[in-house]
């Protein structure tokens, strides 16, 4: 039996609305669901695991069509989905009402059910969102019911507000396979057992590096996955280390050439370290006007010689100021208030 | 430290010129324009070297400044000094090319090295800051009158307080305050611009519900159209009932009647013409009432038939309205589910880390400036006392008694203290002024420095009567240090020359 599993692929939603790049995100999430979709009916993949957040909220007529009629043109694969903390179904949602392709399998009810698929031997669980929260802990008390050879679990949440996890329990709750969606980085619980496909496309500027999908195949009891990358673009967080002697410019060159290096496609945010001139300031808005660039974050110091000041000032103000400083740790909030004193104090040198 | 003399190879309007100096006071005189400024911005530069500024500041920067007006490449000076009993050459070439400097000792021709700091070690910790707060003296630059007051009030705070006079504690709060203020007003630009991005969800949002409303009144007016057509189309049914019911009712009067013509006739045959006659003429009214049912009920049908005509094309219309309500709230719930989402959207902006970070920049300018008021404090209490007793001390030789002691109050307003009375300062003269000024930076000059360094004193006694000038002079001769005095008056030569040197 060979399976992809996929989760929060975010349909709808809209990543850096207002960015260059954003305007094409929208679309590529939409993309890169229809490229899973095309893998599943080229490998001819038995099922097609949607662990949750199919669509970033409350889906709408036009996009749900949409969706049903890409599932629609599947000749193989039988598609099953729960809704997640993002889609949950509301008291108006169109889950309630919508009327799925033949191969479908909704798993839209509140409680515990499952789908049988006698010719695969296979049985999946799993229940939906029906609030925006879960506090409980849910999947703790659920277990495989033995309906099938195969039983896999579709499972949504993991942390303190959406159905925490309690990592034993599930693995040994008796399912072979327990797909896993909510949280978006890509990583496994239990190897092979309990995963986290992470997002198809990431949708936040913090959820950096590749993603992509679980493929999966079950023979003779055993499971074996593969994790498959194939988002358009990854988020990269770019540390940037400024030297004293850096004018603005030149840390605009090292930028873009970091870009460069890391793929043109790939979307930044620019973290600026280490230690600039104590009378350079950076204008990140004007940097961040680069592209491909969600936010550049300042947390250069001024290049102080503490110690020398020190040593030179014992017994003025300045090293009664430093003392008062003592031992506090560069990159700290008492480091920059250090730092911002030390500016001033020296700027009204005369 | 004794600077013996001043070779300016190149620097400024010089060009190799040597000036020899000696230990104890000495006076340089020469009218406007002799290049006073310039030795004394040479001694500085031959001490720390010419940096030069960045950007806007390099155009006013002393290299600029003191660029050779000829032959700008050669750019250098040569400074002998003693220092500590041995004799030092100190020589520096200032050019942006060749930028170096060598320091040997004349004695015994030891290399020494200024980039590791040997330098430094003969000056004994003296800094360009401290060498412009106390021992380069220059005249208060203010304007007479309450600014004087003011400059003179945050100079000698600023000397009692930070103990060198070096460090501008008013002008470091403002800044500081200044810099509190540009963040905030970053992070309110920021907040602004996240506000003008929910404003525009939130637009959107109004669209949508403007939208809904119009499809709600849309949905109302065709509910109502297709209200009125259903009820015409029950009255319809009902004609046609009735009609029905009148044809059944006619056939029926017709049948009766037929039966009772054949019965007469059966019965004429045997019985009296005169029963069969009233049995026919009974029949023949049954049949006639019969006869006109049945018209009635022909036209009823036809009517009903006509109306049933109409309700064909009506039907078609109820369809049509029924699927354009259908579609209405179709579209109405995909708008009123688009504008949940974005309300919800809306809701769910979270602070970003520009702005985390600019509130820790705000919290660390605060930060700073408490604790440099704590610095301030404690700083205070330590060098003020001691800084008090020595300007006092200076100033009351300056004066020769006529002031004993300089005063500064819990909120450090300067007054000075001439054994009876307590004058506040901003009713001193000029020159009294100048010299409260002058006692402070000579105070923190022997207080600061470990080194007795030579004192430059740059057309400072302008202000000066001739009594307190040869007091000043005196005080500065009884020093035992080298003290350089620029002026562009003969005066000091002469009081030098008569009273001092005698």
């Amino acid at each position: 039996m060979k399976f992809i599993h996929i989760a929060d692929v975010h349909l709808g939603a809209q990543p850096d609305a207002g960015l260059l790049h954003g305007d094409k995100r929208a679309q590529e999430i939409w993309e890169t669901f229809e490229q899973v979709i095309r893998v599943c009916e080229e490998e001819k993949i038995d099922l097609l695991l949607i662990a949750g957040d199919l669509f970033h909220r409350q889906p709408l007529m036009r996009e749900l069509k949409e969706a049903d009629y890409l599932f629609s043109g599947l000749t193989h694969t039988k598609v099953v989905l729960i809704a997640g903390n993002h889609d949950y179904i509301r008291s108006d949602s169109y889950y309630r009402t919508f009327r799925w392709s033949e191969n479908v399998y909704p798993l839209f009810a509140e409680n515990p059910a499952y789908v049988d698929f006698p010719e695969l031997k296979t049985a999946v669980y799993g229940f939906s969102y029906h609030s925006r929260e879960i506090r409980e802990p849910l999947y703790d008390r659920l277990t495989a019911g033995g309906v099938e050879p195969v039983e896999i679990l579709l499972a949504h949440g993991g942390d303190e507000k959406h159905i925490p996890l309690n990592r034993n329990a599930l693995a040994e709750s008796g399912f072979d396979y327990v797909a896993m969606g909510h949280i978006h980085k890509p990583h496994a619980l239990v190897k092979d057992r309990i995963v986290y496909a992470g997002a198809l496309e990431p949708v936040d500027k913090n959820d950096i590096g590749p993603h992509g999908y679980i493929r999966g195949e079950i023979t003779g009891g055993r499971v074996r996955t593969q994790w498959i990358p194939c988002a358009k673009r990854e988020y990269i967080h770019l540390d940037i280390q400024v030297k004293p002697d850096e004018a603005a410019g030149r840390v605009r060159d090292d930028i873009r050439e970091s870009i460069n290096e890391h793929g043109n496609e790939n979307i930044y945010k620019i973290i600026l370290k280490g230690k600039r001139d104590a009378d350079v300031l950076f204008d990140t808005k004007r940097l961040e006007r680069e592209g491909n660039i969600v936010e550049i974050v300042d947390e250069t110091m001024p290049e102080y010689d503490v110690d020398r000041i020190y040593a030179e000032n014992r017994g003025n103000i300045l090293g009664k100021y430093i003392e008062h400083f003592y031992g506090c740790e560069e990159g700290s909030t008492e480091y920059e208030a250090l730092c911002e004193g030390l500016d001033a104090l020296l700027a009204g040198r005369k | 430290m004794v600077i013996t003399e001043l070779y300016l190879k190149n620097f400024g309007k010089f060009a190799e010129q040597h000036f020899y100096l000696h230990d104890g006071l000495q006076v340089i005189s020469g009218e406007n324009e002799f290049g006073k400024s310039t030795l004394h911005a040479f001694i500085r530069a031959m001490l720390f070297g010419l940096e030069r500024g960045r950007g806007r500041a390099a155009a006013k920067d002393g290299f600029t400044r003191y660029e050779p007006w000829e032959n700008p490449g050669y750019y250098a000076g040569v400074m002998r000094f003693t220092c500590g009993g041995r004799n030092f050459r100190l020589e520096r070439d200032f050019s942006r090319a060749a930028k170096k400097a060598s320091l040997v000792c004349e004695d015994d021709g030891e290399e020494l090295s200024v980039e590791r700091g040997d330098l430094n070690m003969l000056l004994g910790g003296l800094t360009p800051g401290l060498f412009d707060s106390t021992i380069s003296v220059g005249q208060l630059r203010a304007e007479p009158g309450q600014e004087l007051f003011d400059a003179l009030e945050n100079h000698a705070v600023n000397y009692f307080v930070t103990g060198s006079g070096e460090i501008d504690i008013a002008g470091t709060f403002q800044l500081l305050k200044e810099k509190r203020r540009q963040a905030a007003r970053a992070l309110q630009e920021e907040e602004a611009a996240r506000t003008a991005e929910q404003e525009k969800i939130l637009q959107e949002c109004r669209y949508l519900e403007r939208d809904m409303k119009a499809l709600q009144d849309e949905f109302a007016e065709k509910q109502t159209r297709l209200n009125a057509l259903e009820n015409v189309d029950d009255t319809g049914i009902k004609a046609g009932s009735s009609a029905k019911n009148l044809f059944f009712m006619g056939s029926a009067g017709v049948l009766a009647g037929f039966a009772g013509f054949l019965w007469s006739r059966f019965i004429s045959g045997r019985t009296l013409a005169a029963s069969a006659f009233s049995v026919a003429v009974i029949a023949g009214a049954i049949a006639l009432a019969g006869v006109l049912l049945l018209i009635a009920g022909g036209i009823a049908v036809c009517r009903a038939g006509r109306k049933k005509g109409r309700p064909k094309a009506d039907e078609e219309r109820v369809k049509q309205l029924q699927w354009e309500t259908e579609h209405i709230q179709a579209e109405w719930k995909e708008k009123m589910i688009r504008c949940g989402n974005l309300r919800e959207q809306c809701e769910e902006t979270e602070v970003s880390d520009v702005q985390k970070n600019l509130l820790r920049r705000q919290q660390a300018l605060e930060m700073a400036e408490e604790e440099l008021r704590k610095a301030v404090q404690e700083t205070g209490n330590q060098t003020a006392g001691l800084m008090q007793e020595k300007a006092s001390a200076i100033f009351a030789s300056v004066t020769e008694g006529a002031y004993l002691k300089i005063m500064l109050d819990g909120e450090r307003h300067i007054s000075v203290w001439d054994g009876t009375r307590r004058i506040p300062a901003e009713r001193l003269s000029r020159g009294t002024i100048e010299q409260i000024y002058l006692a402070v930076r000579l105070a923190a000059a022997e207080a600061v420095l470990e080194e007795p360094m030579p004192l430059i004193l740059d057309d400072v006694f302008a202000f000066y009567d001739d009594k307190r000038l040869l007091a000043a002079l005196k005080w500065l001769s009884g020093q035992g240090k080298q003290v350089i005095i620029f002026t562009c008056h003969k005066r000091e030569e002469e009081i030098v020359k008569r009273e001092i040197y005698r």
